[in-house]
């Protein structure tokens, strides 16, 4: 509390607070994590057998070292506020769930010490009362959040990581999967390969690109730079109306419903499938990392050459950069006046409230909706955030309401 | 005050007891962390019979038993998937279905002195691993179910062969103890084969062991005589016969290949198969069993299709019914035929097979008379066999006379009078057809003993007469046909590369390169 410090300021200055903290948490495994258990099978004449998972006698709790600093000022009798925190976290023998090896081992997945993940970020929050008076006011609250998450090892030498519950497109490769020196919200698949300048190869017998066989994943983050929540309150005597708008900028999404209806020719994408066309990119050839590669001038004409739609990689369909403004929702409330109240000894307040929910949303997305999950929270990990497939946008509310006090 | 205290002490001791209960993470009370021996037996068993049918879908169409309706199909062309997980059940269930609850049945019944279920440990572990090695050549044996490990290597096939013999010969050697816990009614709860008799698990070593030791047909060191040695302390009689009786009320209670879980309804018998039956290998003798195993068509003509031409070219009236004899998939109880029902009685191993095996040794040894001996009484235990799992399941086809049985294996050009007139392309030919449709690995190890199309010397014959690859193979083949299939995609191609590298399995033809075992030499 440096303003108790400095009398002086406090014309201005209301209040100031420096805070630095630095905390060690351990977080414990799945509980019966770290033992095989049998499960009865189903299977003719019944009994029993191990699950998927194995045992891992050796596993022990992961440990979030986190250090932040941040300060806490009010200005101006409190009409003006600001909180900034600055962290930085790092968890080490994170438990990675579900690792697989070769069947060789007798189980399928394993629960594995050894991961480690580096999180930086900035939560800013700021506070404002521009109107105050006896009938009307207006208050400001604006927070500001970015965090970068880094995965830096991986247990056992595993060269990617995943959930694979995250992997719910059919026939489809996309997943939530991270490497190491990835952003900890990746997403691998079965990619397009590139010569070393970036360019596609496209195979020198079909003239179409060719995809890489396991999971890669050249750069694709869900992570957003950074989101702002931005809530304004109006008070006239008894009304009050506030609203918050959720503003979201950068993260990829992955549009699997566009590639699903793609492959199937029912996109609107697919509409030009007369028109005979060459892929931009270089033939796999021998020569494609040399100086002179050999540029792509096979014809395509997808009508004929299904495959041009079938085969075609998630990687088109994630869209880089997705930013949304959203009207999360509107509230507005009539508190009925005192000199009502007063007339009876029931009810001690009551009010009458409409409120609008995700009434408009802007966003350079092409898909329906852009805050997507596939999967819900359960699945654990990175989860499914910013992968879209088959899901449906959040609905436009619209609510009415008593609220009564006894 | 001292009240106080008392009730102060109380509440401690209460939140003491509970807090330890509340925050033991470590045993499950949902799933049981320790069972007793038996238990572990039946999924075994069931897995035993099931396993080698996942993998057959793809196995029976590099040996003809089926191909698929539609024209020039991966597999039937002795192709791969190269990126998918199929072809993999074997491996995963010898891994992780037997894996670590087959260790620990192992420990257990040995700790116990179970010297029975001890010994049908051993069974399973050897059956296990002479599978996977016939159907996948190189796999993980001495580093397997290591679990400090999370790098797995490869040994050689001969170190596979040696372990299944020396386990059988443990399983032997416990099977015919009859001190210590050896208990019937203890193995009989869970044994779905034998319902615990210990007598018919000793034959059934010894018929493995048998089957195993025919395998090294192509080696310096191969000994007939000990093959028929362990075959003649095997089965007597269809009434050994090992197999597992599905439920057939649930999904993974019924036959694999059974109607309802319609894994097989894009198949179709090949032309190979039909050719053997109908007369034109055995010089017009047509085979009772035809109609019994075989299917029909609209018109009432018993086709086949050539494998990778597909069904196309038949007229509606021609085209070849499923395997359980109907045009369309048949709904639930629908009676069907052979050993193709969602309840049949599928083998693992019959007497009929083991006397297919003793023949061939014994012809290979040079005693025609032990060799025409066998061969006939196989041909009749497997006709019993058709009509015994017909019988079972109430299928559609009758059953076959006394009278056309007679006169099958009377019939000179099947089963020849004089014991000189035996030729291997009989005796390989009738085995084929015992075991079509069940006994998929032996029938691939055997036509690759015979390199498809090894011809028989003494008659200048194909051994596998009729037997024709597809025009034009899968385009990584580079025109040499399926010995192989790669280790399970998701289990090693994805988390065990380097090991793979070590015995050039990621070559894009490892599927056509020779196994071991049926190469010339030692």
């Amino acid at each position: 509390m440096f303003t108790d410090a400095f009398k002086g300021l406090q014309k201005i200055f209301t209040s100031g607070k420096l805070r630095a903290a630095y905390a060690g948490v351990g977080k414990d495994a799945k509980p019966y994590a770290y033992k095989a258990t049998y499960e009865s099978k189903t299977t003719t004449g019944g009994g029993y057998g191990y699950g998927f998972t194995g045992d891992n006698l050796d596993l022990k709790p992961e440990f979030a070292k986190s250090f932040e600093i941040g300060t806490e000022l009010a200005f101006l009798n409190n009409r003006l506020g600001l909180d900034v925190t600055v962290y930085r976290k790092t968890t080490t023998d994170q438990i990675t769930n579900d690792l697989r090896f070769s069947y060789g081992k007798g189980y399928v997945l394993f629960n594995y010490n050894g991961a480690s993940t580096r999180n930086k970020g900035i939560e800013i929050t700021l506070r404002g009362t521009p109107i105050k008076s006896k009938n009307l006011n207006w208050e400001i609250v604006a927070n500001f959040a970015a965090d970068k998450g880094i995965v830096t090892a991986l247990p056992a030498g595993v060269s990617e990581s995943y959930v694979s519950d995250t992997n719910l497109y059919p026939t489809g490769s996309i997943r939530n999967g991270v490497n190491v020196g990835g952003s900890t919200r990746s997403l691998t698949g079965f990619f397009y390969l590139r010569n070393n300048d970036g360019q596609l190869l496209i195979s020198p017998t079909t003239g179409l690109p060719l995809r890489s066989t396991v999971n890669i994943n050249p750069g694709y983050d869900r992570t957003p730079d950074y989101s702002i929540g931005l809530t304004n309150t109006f008070t006239y005597k008894n009304v009050s109306l506030s609203f918050l708008l959720d503003i979201r900028k950068g993260g990829d999404v992955f549009n699997g419903t566009e590639h699903y209806l793609t492959r199937l020719g029912l996109s609107t994408l697919t509409l030009d499938r007369n028109t005979p066309r060459i892929i931009t990119g270089v033939l796999q050839d021998g020569k494609e990392n040399s100086a002179n590669p050999t540029k792509n001038n096979i014809v395509i004409t997808p009508n004929t050459q299904n495959n041009y739609y079938t085969d075609m990689s998630e990687e088109l369909f994630i869209q880089r950069n997705i930013n949304w403004v959203r009207l999360r929702d509107v509230i507005l409330n009539y508190r009925l006046p005192d000199n009502i109240m007063k007339r009876q000894n029931f009810v001690k307040s009551a009010s009458i409230f409409v409120t609008g929910t995700d009434l408009f949303l802007i966003t350079n997305y092409k898909g329906l909706d852009p805050v997507v999950s596939g999967n819900t929270a359960a699945v654990g990990g990175s989860g499914a955030q910013g992968i879209d497939y088959g899901n449906f946008p959040i609905p436009v509310g619209l609510n009415f309401g008593v609220k009564v006090t006894l | 005050m001292k009240k106080i205290y008392g009730l102060m002490m109380t509440v401690c001791l209460i939140s003491a007891t509970s807090c330890k209960k509340y925050l033991d993470v470590n045993t499950n009370p949902n799933s049981p962390q320790d069972v007793t021996a038996n238990l572990l037996l039946s999924p075994m068993l069931h897995w035993m019979a099931t396993s080698p049918v996942y993998d057959a879908r793809f196995i029976s169409r590099y040996t003809q038993n089926f191909t698929s309706t539609a024209a020039g199909s991966t597999w039937d062309l002795q192709g791969y998937d190269p990126a998918g997980d199929i072809a993999g059940q074997l491996w995963r269930d010898v891994y992780f279905s037997f894996g670590q609850n087959l260790v620990n049945m192992t420990n257990k019944a040995e700790a116990e002195q179970r010297w029975d279920l001890l010994g049908v440990a051993y069974i399973l572990k050897a059956w296990g691993w002479l599978q996977l090695t016939d159907v996948h050549g190189e796999v993980i044996v001495k580093e397997a179910f290591d679990q400090s490990r999370t790098k797995f290597d490869y040994d050689s096939q001969q170190i596979a062969y040696d372990e299944v013999k020396r386990l059988l010969g443990l399983a032997i050697t416990n099977l015919q103890r009859t001190d210590g816990a050896v208990d019937a009614t203890f193995l009989g709860k869970t044994d779905l084969v034998y319902k615990g008799d210990r007598t018919k698990w000793l034959k059934f070593a010894y018929g493995l062991m048998g089957l195993t030791l025919n395998h090294y047909s192509n080696k310096d060191n191969y000994n007939p005589d000990e093959v028929i040695a362990n075959i003649d302390k095997s089965f007597v009689g269809n009434v050994d016969d090992a197999g597992v009786k599905y439920t057939g009320l649930s999904n993974d209670d019924r036959n694999f290949i059974g109607a309802t879980r319609n894994n097989f309804n894009s198949f179709r018998q090949t032309a190979f198969i039909l050719n053997l039956m109908n007369g034109g290998a055995t010089g017009g003798v047509s085979d009772p069993r035809l109609s019994r195993m075989l299917s029909s068509s609209p018109d009432g003509t018993p086709r086949g299709v050539v494998t990778g031409a597909g069904t196309a070219s038949f007229t509606a009236a021609q085209t070849p019914f499923n395997i359980w004899g109907y045009a369309t998939l048949p709904i639930v109880g629908t009676p069907t035929k052979y050993v193709f029902d969602d309840k049949s009685k599928f083998p693992i191993m019959t007497y009929a097979e083991l006397q297919f095996i003793k023949a061939e040794a014994a012809f290979r040894k040079g005693d025609k008379a032990m060799a025409l001996d066998a061969y006939s009484k196989a041909i009749a235990a497997h006709i019993d066999f058709v009509n015994t799992s017909n019988a079972d399941i109430g299928g559609t086809p009758t059953q076959i006379s006394p009278t056309d049985k007679d006169t099958f294996v009377k019939s000179p050009l099947v089963v020849p009078t004089a014991a000189a007139n035996l030729t291997l392309t009989q005796i390989m030919t009738q085995k084929y057809v015992a075991l079509w449709g069940w006994g998929f690995v032996e029938t691939w190890m055997d036509m690759r003993r015979y390199h498809y199309t090894d011809v028989d010397p003494a008659t200048n014959n194909q051994v596998y007469v009729g037997y024709v690859f597809p025009t034009t193979l899968y385009a990584d083949n580079n025109a040499k046909p399926a010995y192989r299939i790669r280790p399970k995609y998701a289990s090693e191609y994805v988390n065990n590369v380097e090991a793979l590298n070590a015995i050039g399995a990621l070559a894009r033809d490892y599927h056509t390169k020779e196994m071991w075992i049926t190469q010339k030499g030692n």
